[in-house]
């Protein structure tokens, strides 16, 4: 690996981002995780600033890497009508490592990667920092906190709010009730806020604090709880098609299953956890943008109890 | 009335012909037009209506007998119609009433001729009856001394009862002609028996004995002998004459209508008579038949009593005076409406100006008693010159004179019969008048060909454009590329007779492989300056400067008419030159009829004017060449100046001079009036000269310059003005640079207002125009932004031809721009440039040149701060190269950043975004985003028909492609509905019973591919196989749609189990594909077909290799989530599962985990996967009942785009 970050620059790069590759220089200089960085204007690739050394590899994560922000923006689309504001970051993550996907201004995108487990967290973090930095010192725009407050930790479950739970008509009541106690216990006002679970295309069990007054303000009008968990159902329908064509767009970086994805708003965030079980995935959300990491490491245990309660081993027992 | 003419027929014994003979000797007169009842007195015997049952008409017998009693006959209703109008004859069965009673009934018959059957047998009283009611009785006898003898005896009975006043024709019967001198004995006791005898006898012919084929039916007519003549010769003495044979047609013809002569001569040849034709200045100088003196068997038909040159006229004027006779003597013949120049009588007239072919046939022999049989027409006969016929031809000259001789060499080089060479070159110098000769040949000959198409040739641009309209008139399917289309299409008899004229084809090379073999029905002609074409051209004819009677004439003739011994002086000082003598004539005709004039005799003028030009010649003559130091100047050098000179002062000569500078920068072929008359043009040329601002001031403009011959104003809906290439470039050469560099200017500004803005749009059809002036203008050089622009909207109008002629065009055209444009680097007109040609070069199949076009085109525009919509549309055009060289994840990032792009800055309706939209759901499909293309298509589906209906192509070309999206998901009812819908909708569209279109033809195999998803395997095969033979037709075999479409039908043929149908389809796609692609994704996904196919066959090791091999370069290429991948890794796993399980169940397992993800669980692929999964799982455990037939594959079936 290179300890001087290179850059490349795009032949179809338009002029004026020097100070963007200045900052992109230092921000990797700084951050081991990191492997790459990549700037994308108006859909076109405008430098690259490299840590790996591996011209053929970069090549394809270029690719790869302006086909995600394809993706993001189509996500983006989808995710506006939920009413939580723009998609800002976008984390995918595979056994492979990650890439995160960072909405600078305007056309304007920033893709970080690492090829290693371990970086990947603080690749999130220092990438999310970059997106800020570039969004403050170059556009003056304010921070939108992407990834959250990291500094927020998980805090004590808000016992008193009911969770309401819904079961899909076919799910097996040997698989609905340990759902219903597992999620009772994570899903709260205070971050997470809605887990679903969908197996084999279709839903099946959710749990949310839709109704909880705290979480009012979010469902006026045709936004009511009823309509959200009809929207977040509607959002699971095409991310069931969706994913597994974002997973093909980023098959120049890795071509390992993706296991995680964040979609990360100006109003909280999305997780969806693919399954190996079943071809399901489990679909996390808060509300809240400071909870977005909280929230998430409310989520990952979650999963993976589910994932182990989906084992057919488990269910036989 | 005339009095009928009552003839009987009468034989003492049976069977010697008498019947025979009777009904022969009636049709014969029937046919020469003369009315002819037939009775019949012996209806018992049923010879007679056999007979007259051969003339078509049945029935014959069941008409009720009239009675001979004296009074009012009716005798309608007894027709028996002899195939020709107005050829009839009657039929009646008689009883013979009491003579008187029956004579006064027959003679006051309307008919010409009676003709009664009597009984055989010599009764006194019958053959007293014939004496009194008969003027002639034939009587029929054999030849032996008996049979003589007994007929005497009849013709004296009768001479004794009639007093003379029956004419007894004796007719020996079956005579043998190879009886020798037995035969001739027995003449000798004829004559003897009959002093006054005709010597008409009736031959033996066994063949007439066995049948009831009448003679005068069933022989062609000419013959010396035979049956046909002598019954011919009887009815001819027994009319007493007035119906004779033709013996022969001598067709002349003035130079103008030796076309209609070729054809009359052959339809008359073809009814069996000698036919010979020729000028009428040949007849006069041979004289064949001196129709004063008489000649009873000969015709001549003057072919036509228009048109006549002087010395003719006075000839046509004797001819007309000679007597006729039926069926012979003079004719004329009118076949156009010309006033006719000498007295014609409607007597003597054949009128062939009105009417079909047949029409004119049947007049023609009803006229020269011509009857029997007509054979059909042979294959390349001489053509009706009045049938519909394809012309593509520069109008014809009204002034063209003399070159007779020439044209006449030039018609029997090329000749009627199809025999000759059929190939003339026509050499010669410029000026000399080759085109015009081509020319006036093809007009003159016009109606002797199915298809006349004129073709410029002076580079091979043009010419391969003059075939593929030629191929656009003709509506043949191309292939891909009409030119060979059509040379392949002319060597065919179904083309019919054709004509091709190549014109100023100065370089040979020019034409090689573009000139069709002339088998079997076509002719070429080549002008040329060029002398030696080698092998292929050695019938050549030169055209030189006129002879002195040409050139007389050319000046004699029509409104200038000046006397011949002035019209030589003239001739002499311009040199003969053809076109030196026009603008000669021009000059003389305008002054001789100027309004201006004064007022003096006409001889008194013709001198004056003549001297008046002469002077101006002499004089412009001289100071030319005291500018050029005393070297030579051309006859059309003085004659432009001259004219130029006579032009000046007149109303709206200022702007003619401008307009015949400007056209000098135009194309020879000509410049489209409605273009020089626009108000794009006339807004333009006012600030120059103000009689532009005024329509009807151009008018004036345009018929001054025609009217002295410095170019051809042809009028009519196609209006063009047409500038001789040595006229344009004396023009040119006379102006100073700076002057010259002006005109060329503002030529260029004035055609590239003209340019439409759009080559898909309405106008689209200027660039037509346009195009013709592109060189000749110098466009390619200018760096005028509005000519760039005009020359990028050439290229691409030339690109959406959909044609290698075109693209050939427009390859040459970018060439060259690009190599001028290069220099003044205006980098949008550069990157638009380069992004037509990669268009173009794509189109050829010339790949890497597209590529590096697009992506050279596109860095530039991608450059600048502002976003422009050229760059995306560069971006589409990129990926498309992209797509093509197999690179599916860059081709799908451009796409949509184009597509992007293009919605931003021109909103999701532009034709732009749309096409965008379109290219991005194929590159999702290639990219592995099956529900993307499948959204995206149907989003621009929406957007399509909803502004411009259900039929609109664009939509249903997407919609192709969306119901091969939903095939992919799985969704085949739907995709089985929409391509159904779009064939309607297309329905409406098309012709019907038309050939189809490619969008028609790409529904129809989408909806076949969908049946055998449906499982109809034989309804897609039909299906497919129909649309794969039209698409051969229509696009070639090189085409990717072709080969797609027999890649279907292998697969319809491995669905129905015909496996060696299958293989050899496949292999021969795979084949073509790897030919045309290389290293590509549709290569190798076309072998995981191939290798499905293989397995089936049995071919399992040939197989095993080629998806193993697939499988691998498909996973390295697209990765293992590629649809394709899975597919192959499908195929390997199917050709392991029994040598090793284990790798079987490993890639079904990843294949099934993916397929379930992208596809869900329900989708007919994951439910193969999941089947053959659980197949090896069985079999690896030995579990009864897994068998291979249970296992399935996933054929590929590859997009199209």
């Amino acid at each position: 690996m290179s300890s001087n970050p290179a850059v490349i620059r795009s032949p179809y790069a338009q002029p004026g981002h020097e100070r963007l590759i200045e900052l992109c220089q230092a921000a990797a200089a700084d951050l081991p995780s990191l492997d790459c960085l990549a700037y994308y204007d108006r859909n076109l690739h405008a430098f690259t600033v490299d840590r790996t050394g591996d011209q053929a590899a970069l090549k394809g994560y270029e690719t790869a890497f302006r086909q995600l922000v394809g993706d993001v923006r189509r996500f983006d689309d989808l995710l506006r009508d939920l009413g939580t504001g723009d998609l800002m970051r976008t984390v995918v993550e595979t056994a492979e490592g990650a890439v995160y996907c960072g909405h600078v201004f305007a056309e304007e995108f920033l893709v970080g990667a690492t090829r290693r487990q371990a970086g990947v967290d603080s690749m999130d973090e220092g990438v999310g920092e970059l997106v800020t930095r570039i969004r403050k010192t170059v556009y003056k725009q304010a921070d939108q906190l992407p990834g959250g407050d990291r500094e927020q930790r998980a805090g004590p479950l808000d016992q008193a709010s009911p969770v309401r739970m819904t079961a899909a008509a076919t799910l097996d009541a040997e698989l609905a009730e340990p759902l219903t106690g597992l999620l009772r216990t994570a899903v709260n006002t205070g971050d997470l806020h809605y887990v679903a679970l969908h197996l084999d295309w279709s839903f099946a069990f959710s749990a949310d604090v839709f109704d909880q007054p705290a979480l009012a303000h979010w469902f006026k009008g045709e936004t009511a709880p009823e309509g959200r968990r009809k929207q977040y159902l509607d959002v699971a329908a095409r991310l069931r098609a969706d994913l597994p064509e974002l997973a093909y767009s980023l098959r120049l970086f890795s071509e390992q299953p993706v296991r995680r994805i964040v979609f990360d708003v100006v109003a909280g965030a999305l997780y969806v956890y693919p399954l190996a079980p079943r071809r399901g995935f489990v679909l996390g959300l808060t509300l809240h943008q400071p909870e977005v990491y909280a929230a998430e490491q409310r989520l990952r245990p979650v999963v993976r109890q589910i994932e182990e309660l989906l084992r057919p081993e488990h269910l036989d027992r | 009335m005339t009095e009928a003419s009552v003839i009987a027929f009468h034989s003492v014994r049976a069977g010697v012909g008498r019947t025979m003979a009777l009904c022969n000797a009636a049709v014969v007169l029937a046919a020469a037009g003369r009315r002819v009842l037939v009775l019949d007195e012996e209806p018992a015997a049923p010879a007679l209506r056999r007979y007259l049952s051969r003339l078509g008409t049945a029935g014959a017998g069941s008409f009720q007998p009239v009675h001979l009693n004296g009074g009012q006959v009716d005798w309608a209703g007894r027709v028996l119609s002899l195939g020709g109008p107005g050829e009839r004859l009657d039929y009646a069965v008689a009883t013979l009433a009491p003579a008187a009673a029956a004579a006064q009934a027959l003679h006051a018959a309307p008919y010409d001729h009676i003709l009664i059957n009597l009984r055989s047998g010599a009764e006194t009283a019958a053959l007293t009856w014939v004496a009194q009611v008969c003027h002639q009785i034939v009587t029929c006898f054999a030849l032996s001394p008996a049979a003589i003898e007994e007929a005497q005896d009849v013709a004296a009975t009768i001479e004794r009862q009639a007093g003379g006043d029956v004419r007894v024709v004796p007719v020996p019967a079956r005579v043998d002609a190879a009886g020798g001198e037995a035969l001739e004995a027995a003449r000798e006791r004829v004559r003897a028996a009959f002093p006054g005898g005709t010597g008409v006898e009736i031959p033996y012919d066994a063949g007439y004995y066995f049948t009831d084929s009448l003679a005068v039916l069933h022989e062609p007519p000419g013959a010396e002998h035979g049956l046909r003549r002598a019954y011919e010769r009887l009815a001819e003495t027994l009319s007493g004459g007035a119906v004779t044979t033709l013996t022969g047609v001598y067709v002349v013809h003035t130079p103008r209508h030796q076309l209609w002569a070729e054809w009359i001569g052959s339809q008359i040849e073809r009814s069996g008579v000698r036919v010979e034709e020729m000028p009428i200045a040949d007849y006069l100088a041979r004289t064949p038949v001196d129709l004063l003196a008489g000649d009873a068997g000969a015709a001549v038909l003057l072919v036509s009593p228009t048109r006549l040159s002087a010395p003719d006229e006075e000839l046509v004027r004797q001819l007309t005076s000679a007597p006729r006779h039926q069926g012979r003597g003079l004719f004329t013949v009118r076949v156009d409406d010309a006033p006719a120049q000498v007295p014609v009588s409607a007597l003597d007239e054949i009128d062939l100006r009105a009417g079909e072919e047949g029409e004119a046939v049947a007049e023609l022999r009803a006229r020269l008693g011509i009857s029997g049989p007509l054979p059909a027409e042979a294959a390349g006969a001489a053509r009706f010159p009045r049938a519909d016929q394809r012309v593509e031809l520069p109008a014809r000259n009204p002034a063209f004179a003399g070159r007779s001789t020439l044209i006449q060499r030039l018609r029997a080089r090329l000749g009627p019969q199809w025999d000759t060479a059929g190939r003339v070159l026509l050499t010669g110098e410029e000026g000399h008048g080759k085109s015009e000769v081509a020319a006036e040949y093809a007009h003159r000959f016009l109606g002797a060909y199915d298809t006349v198409h004129w073709i410029s040739a002076d580079n091979v641009f043009k010419a391969r454009e003059g075939l593929r309209r030629l191929g656009e008139r003709l509506g043949i399917a191309t292939g891909g590329d009409a030119v060979q289309a059509v040379l392949a299409h002319l060597a065919t008899p179904r083309s019919g007779r054709w004509l091709l004229v190549y014109d100023n084809a100065d370089r040979p090379e020019v034409l090689r492989d573009l000139v069709p073999g002339v088998r079997p029905f076509g002719h070429v002609i080549v002008t040329s300056r060029t002398r030696d074409w080698g092998d292929g051209y050695d019938d050549r004819l030169d055209v030189t400067a006129f002879s002195a009677p040409d050139a007389v004439e050319l000046l004699t003739e029509g409104d200038v008419g000046i006397p011949p011994a002035d019209a030589d002086r003239i001739a002499s000082a311009v040199g003969r030159l053809p076109l030196a003598l026009e603008m000669a004539r021009a000059w003389l005709s305008r002054e001789l009829n100027s309004t201006r004039r004064t007022r003096r005799p006409i001889a008194e003028l013709h001198t004056a004017t003549i001297d008046r030009f002469l002077g101006a010649y002499d004089r412009t003559e001289r100071e030319l060449r005291g500018r050029t130091g005393g070297q030579f100047v051309s006859p059309h050098r003085v004659m432009v100046e001259i004219s130029l000179d006579a032009l000046r002062g007149q109303p709206g000569g200022t702007g003619a001079e401008w307009l015949l500078e400007a056209c000098a920068f135009l194309s020879p072929e000509g410049a489209s009036l409605a273009m020089l008359r626009s108000s794009r043009s006339r807004g333009y040329v006012a600030a120059t000269d103000s009689d532009y601002a005024d329509e009807l001031m151009v008018d004036v403009v345009l018929r001054l310059v025609h009217t002295y011959a410095l170019v051809r104003v042809d009028l009519g809906r196609r209006g063009m003005l047409r500038m001789h290439r040595l006229v344009a470039k004396q023009l040119r050469g006379r102006m100073p640079p700076a002057e010259r560099a002006t005109r060329n200017r503002q030529v260029l500004a004035l055609l590239a207002r003209h340019s439409p803005t759009d080559a898909e749009g309405v106008e689209n059809e200027l660039f037509d125009e346009l195009g013709k002036h592109l060189i000749v203008s110098k466009a390619l050089e200018s760096d005028d932004e509005m000519v760039c622009r005009w020359v990028i909207g050439q290229i691409r109008y030339l690109y959406l031809l959909d044609d290698r002629t075109p693209w050939l065009r427009a390859k040459e055209i970018g060439i060259t721009a690009l190599r001028h444009w290069e220099r003044h680097a205006n980098v949008p007109l550069l990157a638009g440039l380069r992004m037509q040609m990669s268009n173009v070069h794509r189109a050829l199949g010339e790949h890497k040149q597209a590529f590096d076009l697009s992506q050279r085109a596109l860095r530039d525009l991608s450059g600048p701060q502002r976003p422009h919509p050229l760059m995306y549309v560069a971006a589409t055009l990129h990926a498309a190269d992209l797509r093509v060289s197999g690179d599916y994840d860059e081709a799908y990032n451009w796409d949509f950043t184009a597509w992007d792009g293009l919605n931003r800055l021109l909103g999701p309706d532009h034709a732009w975004t749309g096409r965008a939209m379109n290219n991005l759901a194929a590159s999702a499909s290639l990219n592995g985003k099956p529900h993307l293309a499948l959204d995206t298509s149907q989003e621009r589906i929406a957007r399509r028909t909803r502004l411009y209906g259900d039929a609109d192509p664009a939509a249903l070309w997407t919609a192709c492609n969306a119901a091969h999206f939903m095939r992919d998901l799985g969704r085949y009812d739907d995709a089985y509905d929409l391509l159904k819908t779009c064939l309607e909708h297309l329905a409406h569209e098309q012709t019907k019973g038309g050939p189809r279109t490619l969008l028609a033809l790409r529904l129809e195999n989408g909806l076949g591919v969908t049946e055998r998803f449906l499982g109809r395997p034989f309804e897609a095969l039909t299906r497919n196989t129909e649309a794969l033979e039209e698409l051969r037709a229509l696009v070639g075999d090189r085409n990717l749609y072709t080969m797609l479409c027999a890649m279907s039908v292998a697969a319809d043929l491995h669905a129905r189990g015909d496996h060696d149908g299958a293989v050899l389809r496949s292999r021969r796609s795979a084949q073509d594909i790897a030919r045309l692609y290389g290293e590509h994704p549709m290569r190798y996904a076309a072998q995981v077909n191939l290798a499905i196919h293989l397995r089936g066959q049995g071919e399992r090791q040939e197989s095993e290799a080629l998806a193993k091999q697939a499988h691998e370069w498909l996973r390295a290429r697209l990765g293992t989530r590629h649809p394709y991948t899975m597919a192959a890794a499908v195929t390997v796993a199917n050709g392991v599962v029994d040598t090793d399980p284990d790798r079987a169940l490993r890639l079904e397992a990843s294949v099934l985990e993916y397929l379930a993800r992208l596809f869900g669980p329900a989708h007919p692929h994951t439910r193969v996967v999941q089947g053959n999964h659980e197949n090896t799982r069985h079999r690896k455990v030995g579990r009864a009942g897994a068998l291979a037939a249970g296992r399935r594959d996933l054929g590929i079936e590859i997009l199209g785009y």
